[in-house]
């Protein structure tokens, strides 16, 4: 039996150290929010929060985060900055066919956790690993310039 | 473009149909049927875009709408949802000719049962081009149904009554009902014969090629709720994986599955 601190929550899952953190989340655990794209860390789909920073779960034992707090898409709408972002892609109108855009908003997310106001570069630097088949990569750079606006605002 | 009539009729009028109305008072009929039977039998199965696909269209309101007690309109979304935002158009459409309040659509995805939904293809670009009239007819048969309803709880001719955004008034008493109010009385009547429908001008659309419609499906998406083929779970359901060669254009030469049925629960 593996403990897992998951959005809150301690989770008690009967599975194997080297299990992926995406399949206990998903498949063990139950929240589907968090998505399978390629299960080699290359596209961004699986992207979640431990401890805060984003990680891609399909690449992450879940014996190595043991006692380290999870978060996922699904929990999000509790984070105070998490819903500025969703808000903000929203406004935006991003998703077309949304199967990318959990694993997008996480890491925009951590990006504005960790800095609030980042530059163009800033924004390509952080979110370069999270791919758009639909190709919506412009509404998602509008939308988190929108979310750090926003956070700036509330700021002042 | 020249605008039509205000008292403008769908007429769901075929060539065959035609000729029939025109033969009660001349002679042509007559002559066609001696000329070409063939050609004219032809004319009657044969069938074009969305009637020639299998299993065709369904215009049948009680097929694709619902409306709640509380006014929560459901439509039945017919299509696969990829990106291309069907499940927000063809809601959009039916909740336009309906002169519903967006606020208060839900959609629900159709099975895959094409006797009860018609075609279920979703390719070709063709959900719109196929299904935007039979989807207003839904929309327009459902209005008209709200409007007879309120018309017989008032007492009332039903040409006083009129439907807009939501609920149905009867403009010389300044009486209103909801959808919600009238969804069961409505339910009970009988769906309005295609030609006796009337459907919107452009002039009168509330949705149709109008900005500002935010994608029904938005909100479940940001929040990680939207369900995708990966997130249905049955209990029970194996799942399948392809194993491919190595190299390309590589063929099987032999199979042998004795160490992959060791893993657990391989079957």
């Amino acid at each position: 039996m593996i403990t897992l601190k998951l959005n809150g929550q301690d989770h008690s899952l009967d599975v194997t150290e080297d299990m992926p953190l995406l399949w206990a989340i998903r498949d063990v655990a139950g929240y589907n929010g968090t998505k399978f794209g390629c299960g080699m860390g290359l596209c961004g789909a699986c992207t979640i929060h431990i401890d805060g920073a984003p990680a891609r779960s399909c690449i992450t034992p879940i014996g190595a985060v043991k006692g380290q707090a999870i978060s996922t898409i699904d929990n999000l709408h509790t984070d105070p900055i998490g819903q500025v972002v969703q808000q903000a892609w929203l406004d935006t109108a991003v998703a077309q066919c949304g199967y990318c855009q959990g694993g997008q908003i996480m890491s925009a997310t951590a990006l504005l956790k960790t800095n609030p106001n980042p530059s163009d570069a800033q924004i390509e630097e952080a979110m370069v690993g999270n791919i758009c088949r639909c190709g919506t990569y412009n509404r998602i750079k509008t939308a988190i310039r929108q979310a750090a606006t926003h956070l700036q605002e509330a700021k002042a | 473009m020249s605008a039509l009539p205000a008292d403008f009729v769908l007429n769901n009028l075929s060539r065959r149909g035609f000729l029939k109305g025109v033969g009660a008072t001349g002679a042509l009929v007559v002559a066609a049927s001696w000329g070409l039977p063939d050609a004219f039998a032809a004319d009657a199965v044969k069938k074009y875009g969305g009637d020639a696909m299998p299993h065709g269209l369904i215009d049948d309101p009680k097929v694709y709408v619902s409306i709640a007690t509380d006014g929560t309109v459901t439509v039945i979304c017919n299509r696969s949802e990829m990106g291309q935002g069907v499940r927000t158009s063809l809601s959009l459409v039916v909740a336009d000719e309906l002169d519903a309040d967006w606020a208060h659509v839900k959609v629900q995805q159709a099975p895959g049962d094409e006797v009860r939904y018609g075609n279920q293809d979703t390719d070709g670009s063709r959900s719109m081009r196929h299904w935007y009239e039979p989807m207003r007819r839904c929309g327009a048969s459902v209005r008209a149904m709200l409007e007879q309803a309120a018309a017989e709880q008032w007492n009332v001719p039903v040409g006083e009554c009129r439907a807009q955004l939501h609920k149905v008034i009867h403009q010389p008493s300044a009486r209103e009902l909801g959808y919600g109010e009238l969804a069961t009385a409505a339910g009970a009547l009988a769906v309005p014969a295609r030609d006796s429908l009337r459907l919107k001008q452009p002039s009168e659309f509330r949705y149709i090629g109008k900005e500002g419609v935010k994608a029904i499906d938005g909100a479940d998406i940001v929040n990680g709720r939207a369900v995708y083929g990966a997130d249905v779970h049955f209990a029970g359901m194996l799942y399948a994986t392809v194993a491919r060669p190595k190299v390309y254009g590589g063929k099987v030469k032999s199979f042998d599955a004795s160490a992959a049925l060791k893993v657990p629960g391989v079957v």
